[in-house]
């Protein structure tokens, strides 16, 4: 029998050369009909036509933090579900009260997360 | 041994075949599928779209890449030379391989040899999935940080933190999705799921019991929000971020981004089909074909698979003429005020129902259903050398 | 016992080589890329070990959820405050301190694990990671452990918003 993870490993090979092949077709076209005309003012980053003020790296607002921080201990949440998903007929009554506690813990912070705002996008 | 080692290389060789298979007909794909929008939407706003290459315009995506091949390769300035080349590679690698694990057909046999119609069944087949789909992110981060451009910054974080924030939702309604089909005997592999939902489309599982129709919409939705489209395609609001992540881009480096978009489409139609609607399963389970014509009767479940997922394509073209653009915060809000409670609500009470109405069918336990060595998927052979 | 194959050593070199870049790499975001990269090799390994399940879960959060938070945390901090850090020789001493301590412990770890037990332990019970038997574990044998788990991500859960709520009131 063929180990299941070899067909796997040879798409992901196929769609590295794939996408690679083409980032780099890019390059050997332009350089092959001498397309690569740079010029200051068309090497700007593009901001309208304007002249770009102060550099791209910006600070931004600490939410998108939050929302990281918050996506992984979410994920680890959905991450003990997944094999509970599968055989959670089997376990009946028991394996639903212990699921129910879990997710009762998780709501209570859940809720607590809500009246602080931390769902407010400001 | 010797008789093994020869069935080895013929199922590499069909692995081989099967997957230039889906590179192909994802890359051949795409190309009509940005002119049937182009076209559709065409349609909804009383225009005539694409129609002067080719044939009904047929041809437009073609000449728009030929072009692109052809444009200047712009290396903006102060750019991260070595991010910026791997953005769009980093983007479209994950959306090629998710097609890995779902199967777009029954079982057929060609030349004497019987295969299944997916790349490969992977015993975590949905966890494999989940998985890539995490790994999409990293391509618009990257991209928005590397261009050095307000614009790309600021849409790569938005259009980041929105498929983060979708992608917590979307894992929760395929727990509620696996609970269902676990129910009627499924696992976590994709092929067991399809599987669990035979015998008409009563037994799929958006409609079974009616406790699959909240997941399934909640998945949809969340797809829609993962791939950033219409109408939640905030990340390129052109009238706030020009073209946000990928303003920087041009040639085929841009064509990359627009490819792994609509290749992320197809992705979600199908994982969508195979988790809901029955993947390659008829709606009603009459065989129409007699048993001798067997490569026409062993196509029938493709062409279900692909009706299916073409509705899934047809239904964000129509969500893409109809709606509106969400604004940010409601966007998130929703995500998270929305979504998520009702997820986690959704799989208490679909677990509760499966756990009152199901258990008098006495199902054996599924550890005993196969041997563990088929479990994890190895040949048998313990430890690092399992190769 | 003892054979090295192909697979294993090219996630290996996967790992180290992705390891070593993000401490050598003067650039922070390629450094962060890297890391991700590495903890892709980890996973790798662990589908060597017959855990597809656990190598399923190092994606999702170490590559697919943590390392895009450090991306995000790289990404929050201006670009001005991401000079070179400076060489001073306490830094030297604390970092090297902290370094030896973990690589003794571990190393005593390796040395002293009976690994042909370990070894015929995993032979005997090679379905430990199979997802149903996972399951039984974690809601039987495992119980308490695992609603002790929910508990902390409670506090995280808490901690997470404290963290950025005290950040906006200066």
């Amino acid at each position: 029998m063929l180990n299941p993870y070899i067909p796997v490993l040879i798409l992901m090979a196929v769609a590295v050369a794939v996408a690679a092949g083409m980032s780099v077709a890019t390059s050997l076209i332009a350089r092959i009909f001498r397309l690569r005309r740079p010029n200051p003012i068309k090497s700007q980053p593009y901001e309208c036509g304007m002249t770009p003020i102060g550099g791209a790296r910006v600070r931004f607002s600490v939410k998108f933090y939050l929302v990281a921080m918050l996506f992984i201990l979410f994920d680890v949440e959905a991450i003990f579900l997944y094999p509970w998903a599968v055989v959670h007929r089997h376990l009946g009554w028991l394996g639903l009260v212990e699921m129910g506690l879990f997710i009762g813990i998780l709501a209570a912070g859940y809720l607590y997360l809500w009246k602080r705002g931390a769902f407010e996008w400001d | 041994m010797d008789g093994e080692e020869q069935s080895v290389v013929v199922e590499l060789i069909i692995a081989l075949v099967k997957i230039a298979l889906v590179v192909a007909v994802i890359m051949v794909l795409v190309p009509f599928l940005v002119w049937g929008e182009r076209k559709y939407v065409a349609d909804v706003q009383v225009r005539i779209g694409p129609n002067r290459v080719g044939p009904f315009g047929l041809l437009q995506s073609l000449a728009d890449g030929i072009k692109l091949m052809f444009k200047e390769d712009i290396l903006p300035g102060h750019v991260d030379r070595v991010l910026y080349f791997l953005a769009p590679i980093v983007m479209m690698i994950p959306a090629l391989c998710v097609m890995a694990v779902i199967p777009f057909g029954n079982q057929i046999t060609l030349f004497g040899h019987t295969t299944r119609l997916v790349v490969t069944d992977l015993p975590v087949g949905i966890l494999y999935v989940l998985a890539l789909t995490s790994l999409g992110v990293y391509g618009v981060v990257l991209a928005g940080w590397a261009s050095n451009n307000k614009y790309s910054l600021l849409g790569g974080l938005r259009s980041s933190a929105q498929m983060v924030s979708y992608e917590l939702p979307m894992g929760l309604a395929i727990v509620a999705a696996l609970m269902i089909s676990s129910a009627k005997g499924g696992e976590m592999s994709l092929v067991s799921i399809v599987e669990a939902q035979k015998d008409g489309f009563w037994n799929w599982n958006f409609l079974w019991w009616g406790i699959g129709f909240l997941p399934f919409l909640m998945y949809w939705i969340c797809g829609i929000a993962e791939t950033n489209r219409a109408p939640f395609d905030l990340p390129e609001a052109e009238t706030e971020l020009v073209a946000g992540y990928h303003t920087e881009y041009s040639g085929m480096k841009f064509a990359l981004f627009f490819l792994a978009e609509y290749a992320n489409m197809l992705n979600v139609g199908a994982i969508a089909t195979t988790l809901f609607c029955g993947g390659w399963h008829s709606p009603i389970p009459i065989e129409i074909l007699p048993k001798s014509m067997g490569l026409l009767k062993a196509l029938g479940p493709v062409f279900w698979f692909s009706v299916k997922v073409g509705f899934f394509i047809w239904a964000y073209y129509h969500l893409r003429a109809t709606l509106p653009r969400l604004r940010y915060d409601r966007l998130m809000g929703f995500a998270w005020k929305g979504l998520v409670p009702l997820a986690l609500v959704n799989i208490l009470i679909v677990a509760t129902i499966i756990t009152l109405g199901y258990r008098e069918k006495p199902v054996p336990p599924s550890t005993s259903q196969r041997p563990a060595s088929q479990a994890v998927g190895m040949a048998g052979q313990p430890g690092p050398g399992g190769f | 016992m003892g054979q090295l194959s192909w697979p294993f050593i090219i996630l290996l070199l996967l790992t180290i080589i992705s390891a070593v870049v993000v401490v050598a790499e003067r650039n922070i975001v390629r450094a962060a890329v890297s890391l991700g990269l590495s903890f892709l090799g980890v996973a790798g390994l662990y589908l060597l070990l017959h855990a597809p399940f656990l190598a399923g879960a190092q994606v999702l959060i170490y590559v697919g959820a943590i390392t895009i938070l450090i991306l995000f945390a790289i990404m929050m901090t201006a670009q001005r405050l991401m000079r070179p850090p400076r060489r001073a020789l306490e830094t030297w001493i604390l970092s090297g301190a902290v370094a030896t301590a973990l690589f003794g412990t571990l190393a005593y770890v390796i040395i002293n694990t009976r690994w042909h037990e370990v070894d015929r332990a995993a032979q005997a019970r090679p379905d430990v990671d199979y997802v149903p038997v996972l399951a039984d574990s974690l809601l039987q044998t495992y119980l308490f452990p695992f609603e002790v788990a929910s508990v902390l991500l409670l506090v995280a859960l808490v901690g997470a918003i404290i963290l950025a709520k005290e950040e906006r009131i200066d």
